[in-house]
C-alpha cells in the first residue's frame, strides 16, 4: 500500500492535469466551430471560381488554356504541400497524415520535395531527411488568404518554372467532428478531369462536380484575361481551403483528444481515491490495532503480577488459617494432632480435643467447662497455667478439684503420649492424696 | 424581372440580394452598367466601386479587381477583396495613402515597389468612396440594415 500522502499529492495532479484538458477542449470546440464556419464561407468562391472554368474550357474547346491547367507529359518531379499543427496534443492528427505522405512517397517512386506548413511536419520530414525546400509555421490562428499568398506563390512559381511538374496538398479533410480524414490531393496543374486523380492513387480526394451547364459568355477583353484573373485565384483558394480543413480537423481531433485525456484523468482519480480510502482505513486500522495491542500487553502483565500477588496472598492466608480449621471442623487434622500416639488415644479420643477425662481429677463436666474454655487438647492444658484453668472451672459454676494443680503436670505427660508415666503418676497421686493430700508435693 | 446579386471573396460571401433591380461594376474598361436579361459576360474588373440598387434603397462596395460572371438573371462578383463604402474609414485611408506614397517617394524593391502602387490605388479609392459617403450620398437608404455591417 503506497504512502497516503504520495496517493494525495498524485490526486491533486491528476485533478491539475484533468483541469488543463478540459479547458484546452473547450478552447478547440469553439476553434472548430470558427474553422468550420471560414471553411463554409469560402466554398462560395471556390464553387464559382470552378463553375467560371469549366465553362472557359468548354467555350475554348481546349484552345484557351492558362499555363496552371496544363497537364505535363511527363511527371518526372512532384512536391507536395504538407499541412500539419504547429502544437501537439491533437492526439493523432499529425501522425495520421505523416504516415499517409510517407506511403504516398513510396508509392510514388519519385524525386518528391516538400514544402511544410506546421512544426510538427517540417520536424518530422527533417528527420526523415526528406528534401523540404520551404517551410511555414506560425500561421496565424485565423488565417486570410493574404496569410498563405506566398505560399502559394512559391509553389505557383515552382511549376511554372519546369522545376516540378506536379504539386500536390497533403491535409486532412474535415468529415465530421469525430471523423477527420488525411489525403493528398492534386492541386496544380488545376485539373478538371477526373483521371488526372488517380495518379495519386488510394489517398486521392475527388474533385468537386459542377453540374451546371454551359453558358456562351462573351468575354470582355477576351477569354484569357478572364483566365488569368481567374486561375491564380482559385489556385491559391484551394490551398487556402485545405489549410482551412486541416485547422478545423485539428481542432476537432484535440477536442476529441482532450476529452479522452479529460475522462482519463477523472478515472485516475476516482480510482486513485478508492486506494487513498483504502490506504486511510489500513492506517486507521493499523493504529487501533497498535493500541489494542498495546493495551492487551499491558492487561497481561497486570494479569500476571495480579496472580503472582493472589497466589502469594493465598499462600500466606493458608499459612494463617491452618490451626483454626482444625479445630473447627476438620476430624482428621484433629487425628493429625493425636498422630504422636495413635494407638491408644485413637479409641478415647472424642470428636473434638483430647479426652480431658483421661486426667486424673478432671470429670465429663469439668472437661467439658474446659473445653468451653477453649482448653480442648492436652497440649493447650499444658500450656495454660493454674489461674487460666481456675478461671475456666470457676466460669463454669463448679468447685476446684483438689488435683488442679496436677493437671498441668498430667496435661503435660498426656500431650507428650507419655501414657506409662501419666498411670504412675495418676497412682502416686491417688496414694498421696488419700494420705496426706496434694499441695505438700507440688 | 429581379437580378439576384452575389458578391464574394475567397474568404467569405460578403453580400446577396436575390431581388435586385441594377448593379453597377468597376469593369476594366468602364462602369458596366448590368438590368435584367443582360447578356452572359465574363469580365475582369479593376478598382472602383459596386453598386447594387433595389427600389429606393442601394448598397456600395469598393472591389479590388476580379472576375463578373454575368448572367440574364444573376450576377456573380468574385472579388479580390471587397469591403463595404458604409464601413470605410477616410482616416485610416489617409494614413494608409500617405504610408503608400512615402514608400513609393524612398523607392522600394521592386516586388515591394508594386505592393506600394497597389496600396496607394487601394487608398485613393477609399478615399474617394469615403468622401463620397460623407457627401452626395450621405442619408441614402440602404438594402442592408446598419446593424449588419459591423458583422462579417
Amino acid at each position: 500500500m503506497p504512502p497516503l500522502r504520495e496517493v494525495r499529492n498524485r490526486i491533486k495532479s491528476v485533478k491539475n492535469i484533468s483541469q488543463i484538458t478540459r479547458a484546452l477542449e473547450a478552447v478547440s470546440a469553439s476553434r472548430v466551430r470558427r474553422a468550420q464556419a471560414r471553411a463554409l464561407a469560402s466554398r462560395a468562391f471556390s464553387e464559382k471560381a470552378w463553375e467560371i472554368l469549366l465553362n472557359v474550357q468548354n467555350a475554348s474547346k481546349g484552345a484557351v488554356a492558362h499555363p496552371l491547367l496544363m497537364e505535363r507529359s511527363e511527371v518526372k518531379n512532384i512536391l507536395v504541400v504538407l499541412i500539419t499543427s504547429d502544437r501537439g496534443l491533437a492526439g493523432a492528427y499529425n501522425t495520421n497524415i505523416l504516415r499517409v505522405v510517407d506511403r504516398f512517397a513510396e508509392r510514388m517512386n519519385r524525386s518528391t520535395s516538400f514544402v511544410t506548413i506546421g512544426r510538427k511536419g517540417r520536424d518530422t520530414m527533417l528527420r526523415g531527411g526528406r528534401k523540404v525546400v520551404a517551410e511555414f509555421s506560425d500561421l496565424p490562428a485565423e488565417p486570410k488568404i493574404t496569410d498563405i499568398s506566398p505560399i502559394a506563390r512559391l509553389a505557383i512559381d515552382a511549376f511554372m518554372s519546369g522545376e516540378v511538374d506536379e504539386v500536390l496538398i497533403a491535409y486532412t479533410d474535415f468529415i465530421n467532428m469525430l471523423t477527420q480524414r488525411p489525403v493528398v490531393a492534386g492541386w496544380l496543374p488545376l485539373s478538371t478531369h477526373e483521371e488526372a486523380q488517380r495518379v495519386a492513387g488510394d489517398y486521392i480526394k475527388p474533385t468537386p462536380h459542377v453540374t451546371e451547364g454551359a453558358v456562351n459568355y462573351e468575354y470582355e477583353p477576351d477569354a484569357t484575361a478572364v483566365l488569368n484573373e481567374i486561375v491564380p485565384r482559385f489556385t491559391e483558394l484551394q490551398l487556402y481551403q485545405a489549410l482551412l480543413e486541416s485547422q478545423a480537423s485539428e481542432h476537432a481531433a484535440r477536442m476529441a483528444a482532450m476529452r479522452n485525456a479529460t475522462d482519463n484523468a477523472t478515472q485516475l482519480v476516482a480510482d486513485l481515491t478508492l486506494e487513498y480510502n483504502k490506504a486511510r482505513q489500513a492506517a486507521i486500522t493499523s493504529e487501533i490495532l497498535d493500541i489494542v495491542g498495546g493495551a492487551s500487553a499491558l492487561q497481561a502483565s497486570l494479569d500476571s503480577a495480579a496472580e503472582t500477588l493472589y497466589q502469594a496472598m493465598e499462600a500466606k492466608a493458608a499459612a494463617v488459617s491452618m490451626p483454626v480449621p482444625v479445630a473447627a471442623v476438620a476430624p482428621a487434622v484433629a487425628t493429625v494432632a493425636v498422630a504422636p500416639a495413635p494407638a491408644k488415644p485413637a479409641k478415647k479420643a472424642k470428636a473434638a480435643g483430647d479426652d480431658l477425662t483421661m486426667i486424673e481429677g478432671i470429670g465429663p463436666k469439668m472437661s467439658a467447662a474446659l473445653v468451653a474454655a477453649g482448653l480442648d487438647t492436652f497440649a493447650k492444658v499444658a500450656a495454660s497455667d493454674e489461674t487460666t484453668l481456675r478461671a475456666a472451672i470457676e466460669a463454669a459454676g463448679m468447685r476446684l478439684s483438689p488435683q488442679l494443680p496436677t493437671w498441668l503436670h498430667q496435661a503435660q505427660l498426656a500431650a507428650n503420649g507419655q501414657w506409662e508415666e501419666l498411670e504412675q503418676f495418676q497412682d502416686n497421686l491417688g496414694r498421696r492424696t488419700s494420705s496426706e493430700g496434694s499441695e505438700g508435693d507440688l | 424581372m429581379p437580378i439576384h446579386v452575389e458578391l464574394v471573396t475567397q474568404e467569405r460571401r460578403v453580400f446577396e440580394e436575390p431581388l435586385a433591380d441594377m448593379v453597377l461594376v468597376p469593369a476594366l474598361e468602364g462602369v458596366m452598367g448590368i438590368l435584367p436579361h443582360h447578356a452572359p459576360v465574363l469580365t475582369t474588373l479593376g478598382f472602383g466601386e459596386m453598386v447594387v440598387k433595389k427600389g429606393n434603397a442601394e448598397e456600395r462596395f469598393a472591389i479590388y479587381g476580379g472576375v463578373v460572371d454575368v448572367r440574364p438573371d444573376k450576377v456573380v462578383v468574385l472579388a479580390d477583396t471587397a469591403e463595404s463604402s458604409f464601413a470605410i474609414d477616410t482616416e485610416k485611408a489617409e494614413a494608409a495613402r500617405q504610408r503608400a506614397g512615402q514608400m513609393l517617394a524612398q523607392g522600394v524593391a521592386p516586388e515591394m515597389n508594386r505592393e506600394a502602387i497597389l496600396a496607394l490605388r487601394r487608398a485613393e479609392l477609399q478615399l474617394r468612396l469615403g468622401r463620397k459617403m460623407t457627401g452626395g450620398n450621405a442619408g441614402k437608404l440602404r438594402i442592408v440594415s446598419e446593424d449588419d455591417d459591423g458583422k462579417k
